[in-house]
């Protein structure tokens, strides 16, 4: 059964500092930013992506079975990784989610990419600010549901890091259905529209 | 037993319920491709189909949702689309069979027991959120309505859709699947909305109906995602926009986690209760959709049997003149303020535009869309159509990038009947269509495209005889277009009538006749009209007092629209005081506002003529101030000089505009410099000071694009300045630039542009998920001697390759330079690539090494 989490945008606090991060400022340079036109455009670009984000997630849990060799083993399916093993160890469950910002925010980005080149590069950074937010508030969500059951869970995992190749996003997008329950969708070349989305696997331990 | 047709919007349809929710308790396993149990597990299909006919269903689905051709294979032991289809009508029909068996033997032998052909998203994004071409939407669509269609359906069902453009694309290859076997089928479709009521693209309810209804569906409707309380305002919202049978299937609400089991939250009698009341309110066919089953099915026929007598369909008249883009909906008529249309999107009589289009220069127009959308256009006109260039492509083209960035409704002009219907194809949305008139020939051409893609449409006061004279000339011409119109089944609320401004000067009566014209239509025939209004002063001085006065009359006339330009002031300062002097104005808001911004014009025009004063307009002194902070680099120098290098380190565009007029004109007494002096000591250095601080981390990203946007006003300056003077500038190159096919991503590619534009060099860009070959053309056509390439990701490195032989093989006259994410030295070589660049400025010096 695949669940559904939305989160409304007044929820979701933008932070600044990681926002400089993912635009490219240095830490360093970031302690003595005193430079009002950046901070103007970053501001102007947090409010834009805040207003266009529709912020939703589907979710769905299964038993996890792990097996020699690094395999890991639910809903039929069969993963071998030696770093996802690492991450799932001592785990009797798995989560696996994809979550989004939503179209809106791609298109608002596209066109300023074409007007406006700096305002898409804060844009950018505002949005992946955003999802990443997004995701850390719908793993504390779900930490809280499994906690009530005495369960606990690791820090999420997502396709393409490590030894885990993009080729494992299909099974994500088999198992919730993206496409229909969220207007995601998986292009030829695995990169998921919209651009401003996470899939991940989260592992549960009692 | 009735077709469905006669049955339609008469009585009310009970449709089937969730097909995967109920499969899944039946031992489908997640991920597990329904479609394979017709095949698998066939009885269990009858049985489900036999098992909502029998709670009361008149409709079932064909177990077909996902059934497309990049599934259903029919290679490496999976199954073919042409067969998983085939084996749904077989159970659909054996179901079928057995109830109209039950039902005669019970004496109900005329009870409706239809079948739909199913299917759902093709599960791809369309262009440009996805990367998935309209067209190639269409045919992945047609080829399993072909699969579908043979098996005589009695309705087609398109539902489960987040996306209206796709929606279009899905019923444009129904009908045309169709077409190609002479036969028609009533087709049915259902959009997804969320919470906020919109669908996941963000178009409303009464854009989706108005779209569907454009493209000619025997119903429209919702279904999935929400419960029914949570569809109830969107149902009467759809109830209140179209004329067409509402289909309505909720979910059983929503699942939740209960003591370690899943449910839906909302059962079978909320369910029915709720899902009822909408049969009561006007809707024509219910049903429901994930987590329902035959008992919520069997409890809906039951009470709607005692809600509604003899289950008869409310009727509803609901006419909307309105056009639409994805997002955002323009209505004409019906007590709104006249519509405003930008004509600045048409060369005729614009030199720049004219250019831009020659040159490919795809920027300048979104500019131009961009700016009249901020100067309060409502509808945008694009017409593209100039000698020597290629219409019917750069139509597409256009059409494709204004409507990625624009959320107005396009109104597409041309007249060429080729590029109107590939136009209206990829359109996304309900667009105007600009236009038809009372030639025979015309009006043949144009209604069938009207009637195919939906769309409103603009009906010119003219006809074989030319262009009448007189008011009554024209109104016959009226009469003649509506009545032909009708023929075609397109009703006078869909037509937008010219009745055409005549040059004033060549012919003095010639606003009269057209006013006559514009209240004739209005009073008398109820009917919309739309001006070219500029036409009128043609030839005559201060154009403007003439355009906007006659402007003014035909609004006090009737007008519904104007095709005007938005940045005439004396043309907005009309229409808003005709707003609030018409009572359209709630509180005189839409003046004030207009007459705050109007004092802020009129005084940066006043201080724009006296150039002689001081450094410029009211931009001056402060920020300038400002520029003089931070910049960890050594800039030229203090004073005076400096204050144009600093404004564009800092990236003020405004103050690197005024600045280089004052170099160039000698604006406060001094003497004016050079173009030449100033790109060369004043905003080269300026380039340099922040590309250096960007290498060294002084200065990010966002700041060296901000200071390229600023040197860019700058050239511009410079460019008016020298053709004033009759000098056309030189710029190097060309370079032509594109992200590889298979990539998405341009940004990256799109600040190389910016800064290589900024050095001087005529750049060529091809976009993003560019084929080899067509980057090739290109670099073979302009005999670039430079091909920028940009790969984002590993995957798409293949092509780039590919994108490098090809371009040796063929143009080895030049060089290839390639950056990006997933790119370093050692891959550049590796897919022998000339250069690889790291970032923007990188790229720049290569240029410059190449061509200096």
């Amino acid at each position: 059964m695949v669940f559904t989490h939305r989160m409304s945008r007044e929820d979701i606090e933008p932070d600044y500092d990681e926002l400089f991060r993912y635009a490219g400022f240095s830490r360093q340079k970031l302690v003595d930013l005193n430079d009002s036109q950046m901070t103007r455009l970053a501001r102007e670009a947090v409010q834009k992506i805040s207003q266009a984000m529709n912020c939703r997630s589907v979710y769905t849990r299964f038993p996890l079975e792990m097996m020699e060799g690094d395999s890991l083993c639910f809903a039929d399916k069969l993963i071998t990784s030696h770093h996802l093993s690492v991450n799932l160890k001592g785990c009797h469950s798995l989560y696996l989610f994809a979550a989004t910002l939503g179209p809106e925010v791609d298109r608002l980005i596209q066109r300023e990419s074409k007007l406006n080149p700096a305002g898409a590069v804060m844009m950018q950074a505002a949005g992946a600010m955003f999802i990443e937010k997004y995701v850390d508030l719908l793993v504390d969500f779900l930490k809280e549901e499994e906690s009530r059951e005495g369960n606990s869970l690791k820090p999420r995992y997502s396709p393409g890091f490590g030894d885990v190749g993009l080729e494992v996003q299909k099974i994500f997008f088999e198992l919730l259905q993206c496409q229909k329950n969220l207007a995601l969708t998986l292009n030829d070349t695995l990169i998921m529209s919209p651009e401003k989305s996470v899939t991940a696997f989260v592992g549960v331990y009692k | 037993m009735k077709a469905f047709v006669e049955t339609l919007g008469k009585q009310i349809l009970f449709f089937d319920g969730g097909t995967g929710s109920v499969l899944q308790a039946q031992g489908l396993k997640p991920g597990e491709l329904p479609e394979n149990w017709n095949i698998e597990h066939k009885e269990k299909i009858v049985q489900l189909g036999y098992g909502y006919y029998l709670a009361g269903s008149n409709i079932i689905n064909t177990n077909t949702f996902g059934a497309f051709k990049t599934k259903f294979t029919g290679t490496d032991g999976k199954y073919s689309t042409q067969e998983v289809i085939d084996a749904a009508f077989e159970n659909a029909k054996k179901a079928r069979q057995m109830i109209m068996e039950k039902d005669r033997s019970e004496g109900k032998a005329d009870e409706p027991r239809y079948i739909a052909f199913d299917l759902g998203s093709c599960g791809k994004l369309l262009k440009p959120l996805g990367d998935l071409e309209f067209e190639d939407a269409v045919k992945l669509f047609r080829y399993s309505f072909d699969c579908g269609i043979k098996n005589e359906p009695d309705l087609i069902l398109i539902e489960t859709m987040n996306d209206l453009y796709e929606a279009k694309a899905a019923i444009i290859a129904a009908k045309e699947a169709m077409e190609a076997v002479g036969k028609n089928i009533p087709i049915v479709a259902s959009m997804v909305y969320d919470d906020g009521q919109k669908t996941l693209t963000g178009s409303s309810p009464e854009i989706c109906a108005a779209v569907l209804e454009g493209l000619g569906v025997a119903a429209l409707g919702l279904n999935c995602s929400l419960g029914p309380e949570q569809m109830k305002p969107i149902v009467t919202r759809l109830l209140a926009s179209t004329s067409l049978p509402v289909l309505v299937k909720p979910n059983a609400g929503l699942p939740k986690s209960v003591n370690g089991q899943t449910l839906y939250d909302v059962g079978a009698d909320d369910f029915s209760d709720i899902v009822s009341d909408f049969c009561a309110e006007g809707a024509a066919i219910a049903g429901g959709c994930c987590g329902t089953n035959p008992d919520f099915i069997k409890k809906l026929v039951q009470k709607t049997g005692t809600k509604v007598q003899g289950l008869a369909v409310s009727p509803r008249q609901v006419h909307k003149s309105v056009i639409t883009s994805g997002t955002k909906l323009v209505e004409f008529g019906g007590g709104n303020a006249p519509v405003l249309i930008g004509e600045r999107i048409n060369p005729t009589g614009k030199k720049k535009l004219k250019q831009a289009l020659k040159d490919n220069d795809i920027a300048y127009i979104l500019n131009e869309a961009l700016t009249q959308e901020e100067k309060g256009a409502q509808v945008l006109d694009v017409n593209v159509g100039l000698p020597g260039i290629d219409e019917c492509a750069m139509m597409q083209t256009v059409i494709k990038e204004v409507q990625a960035v624009t959320e107005l409704p396009l109104q597409i002009d041309t007249s060429d009947p080729v590029t109107m219907e590939k136009a209206l194809r990829i359109y996304n949305g309900k667009p105007l269509i600009n236009s038809v008139n009372g030639k025979q020939e015309v009006m043949k051409q144009i209604f069938p495209l009207v009637k195919k893609y939906g769309g409103m449409v603009i009906a010119l006061a003219l006809d074989e005889e030319g262009i009448p004279p007189t008011a009554q000339g024209r109104i016959a011409v009226v009469e003649k277009l509506y009545a032909e119109a009708a023929k075609y089944g397109i009703a006078q609320d869909q037509i937008v009538i010219d009745p055409l401004a005549m040059t004033v000067s060549a012919d003095d009566q010639a606003a009269v006749a057209t006013l006559a014209t514009v209240k004739y239509v209005h009073e008398v025939k109820g009917g919309l009209t739309s001006l070219g209004v500029s036409n009128v002063s043609f030839g005559l001085p201060l154009r403007e007092h003439i355009t906007s006065i006659f402007f003014t009359m035909a609004m006090q006339n009737g007008l519904s629209a104007a095709i005007m330009n938005p940045n005439a002031v004396e043309m907005m300062k009309a229409w808003t005081c005709f707003k609030t002097l018409s009572g359209l104005d709630g509180q005189c808001l839409g003046y004030i506002d207009f007459a705050g911004k109007y004092e802020e014009v009129m005084a940066s025009a006043v201080a724009a003529g006296g150039t002689s004063s001081s450094s410029g307009p009211s931009t001056g002194t402060g920020t300038t101030g400002a520029a003089t902070g931070a910049g960890g680099s050594e800039l030229v120098g203090g004073g005076v000089e400096a204050v144009l290098t600093k404004a564009i380190y800092k990236g003020l565009k405004e103050n690197a505009k005024s600045e280089t007029l004052r170099l160039l004109t000698g604006g406060d007494g001094s003497e004016p410099m050079s173009a030449m002096d100033v790109i060369n000591t004043k905003i080269i250095p300026a380039l340099d000071a922040i590309g250096k601080d960007f290498e060294n981390k002084k200065a990010y990203l966002p700041q060296l694009l901000m200071a390229a946007d600023a040197a860019k006003e700058a050239f511009a300056v410079i460019k008016t300045e020298l053709e004033k003077k009759g000098v056309a500038g030189e710029k190097k190159g060309p370079i032509v630039i594109a992200t590889v096919k298979g990539d998405i991503h341009d940004i990256g590619k799109n600040i190389v542009k910016v800064l290589l534009e900024n050095y001087s060099f005529r750049v060529i860009d091809l976009g993003k998920d560019v084929p080899p070959e067509v980057i090739l053309d290109a670099v073979i056509k302009e005999h670039a001697p430079l091909a920028g390439l940009s790969a984002l990701m590993t995957t798409t490195v293949g092509a780039m390759e590919e994108t490098i032989k090809l371009i040796h093989k063929d143009a080895p006259w030049c060089k290839v330079f390639v950056g990006g994410a997933v790119l370093n030295q050692e891959y550049a070589d590796k897919i022998h690539a000339d250069a690889y660049t790291k970032d923007a400025m990188e790229s720049v010096k290569y240029a410059q090494s190449i061509c200096p």
